[in-house]
């Protein structure tokens, strides 16, 4: 058996020796850990990419809500394509930290027919109060079909528009680039709360707030314990096609 | 008692032992955290205290003087951000009295106030326990409605003194929460060094 090689540490003042277990240099005094008193956050570049990567996306939503520049479908597509090469952008820069959650490891049928069912259930429940929420409060329902109505084949780009690509993409942005980016400087289980509420407010709706949170803590708490994103990219995909479905119910073109 | 045939195998196996040179081994302990160091260091490789040369004590002394007082400030601006979230929410928290009011969306105001009130109530709260991440999540979350706030009125929030007012106050929120966040980042790993509890 080869012997293990130990790393060799050097203090950062006076360049000497020291071992591992060192809290300080023998030699100078130095500390050798981070000097909490010159450091800043800002100049954590993990930080500075989930920042930037963040405010990009609450820009481009913030433009697509309040704007009436992305008014119908045909510039919306352009506004979904610039996300994704974002988010592919980003996820390729990491891609060593975020190629093991593109593998379905620990596949088990059970679980998945378990995480397809708790969000068509979820979703149904969710759908029904916010419907029935708007319906007491503003008079009035919201309708997706009616942006997709004007285009041959409406139903199959509102699968395509709601429940296929923001279950990839998002999944990949707040599962995979923001949460490998926070996992660098937090505690695993707050970066999934973190990360929740970025998913949360990125929709920029706040009643929605106190749905989507939860929804992106439970979906960071399934990649931390399988692992993979494949779990929460089938939970997020039937949890919008259930949303799907109910408004082509809803609103008598199903 | 070894029998004769035990002491000649443990004589064989001792001679198999690597030899060991310079078995000796001086210490030296630390005066100020009572570590056991070697004796060629001339700092304590635990708190850093100098062991040999004593004109070096007073150094010691100020760099943790030192290192408390930014303690003490990043212990405040973490306070402070606290504190501003605390007044958000109950601020937020008037917003019930709007069920007096004769709008008629008051019921929506009052759930929205209530929630969003509880909101920063909870940030505010999660902030004793884990500084870093709740106000680096209480910054996100106010970002996200100062941003809302301006573009919901993009046209009024930069031509009206009101619109003024409301992204100075803004801004103001955000670099208190902000300052509360570099100060946590902070607490941390200076207490690490004075090997306080973390």
């Amino acid at each position: 058996m080869m012997p293990q090689q130990t790393p060799t540490y050097y203090c950062d003042a006076c360049n000497e020796k020291v071992k591992s277990y060192h809290r300080y240099c023998y030699n100078c005094g130095e500390y050798l850990g981070t000097n909490g008193a010159t450091i800043s956050v800002f100049n954590n570049s993990n930080l500075q990419g989930a920042f930037v990567f963040f405010v990009i996306y609450l820009f481009v939503c913030l433009s697509v809500q309040f704007t009436g520049w992305f008014n119908n479908y045909n510039k919306l597509f352009w506004v979904e394509i610039f996300l994704a090469a974002l988010t592919l952008f980003f996820a390729a820069r990491n891609f060593s930290a975020i190629k093991p959650l593109l593998r379905f490891r620990n596949f088990n049928f059970i679980r998945l027919a378990g995480c397809i069912s708790l969000a068509l259930i979820s979703s149904l429940i969710v759908n029904i109060i916010i419907s029935k929420f708007n319906f007491s409060f503003f008079g009035t329902d919201t309708s997706y079909y009616a942006l997709y109505s004007s285009y041959s084949m409406p139903v199959m780009l509102m699968i395509y528009s709601i429940a296929i690509y923001p279950a990839i993409i998002e999944e990949l942005a707040f599962r995979g680039v923001l949460y490998n980016y926070l996992n660098t400087i937090l505690d695993e289980r707050l970066v999934i709360i973190v990360t929740g509420f970025m998913f949360g407010i990125m929709h920029l709706s706040f009643i929605s707030l106190f749905w989507l949170v939860p929804f992106g803590i439970l979906v960071g708490i399934m990649r931390r314990r399988f692992g993979t994103l494949w779990y929460g990219v089938i939970f997020h995909f039937s949890f919008n096609l259930m949303a799907v479905f109910y408004d082509l119910y809803m609103h008598g073109h199903l | 008692m070894l029998s004769e045939k035990n002491i000649s195998y443990l004589s064989k196996v001792n001679a198999l032992l690597p030899n060991i040179l310079n078995r000796e081994v001086h210490n030296c302990i630390c005066g100020q955290c009572n570590y056991v160091n070697e004796s060629e260091y001339f700092f304590c490789t635990n708190c850093g205290f100098p062991l040999k040369n004593r004109t070096l004590v007073n150094d010691y002394h100020k760099r943790v003087l030192q290192r408390s007082h930014v303690l003490f400030k990043a212990e405040n601006a973490v306070l402070v951000a606290r504190v501003i979230l605390y007044f958000m929410a109950s601020f937020l928290s008037l917003g019930i009295f709007f069920i007096f009011a004769e709008s008629s969306r008051k019921y929506v105001i009052v759930i929205f106030a209530a929630l969003l009130s509880g909101l920063f109530f909870f940030l505010a709260f999660w902030s004793r326990k884990n500084p870093f991440t709740a106000l680096l999540t209480a910054f996100l979350v106010l970002m996200v409605f100062c941003m809302v706030n301006i573009a919901t009125r993009l046209a009024q929030s930069f031509t009206t003194m009101e619109g003024l007012t409301s992204i100075l106050l803004c801004l103001c929120l955000l670099a208190i929460v902000l300052k509360g966040v570099q100060g946590a980042y902070r607490i941390n790993l200076i207490k690490e060094e004075l090997q306080l509890n973390v």
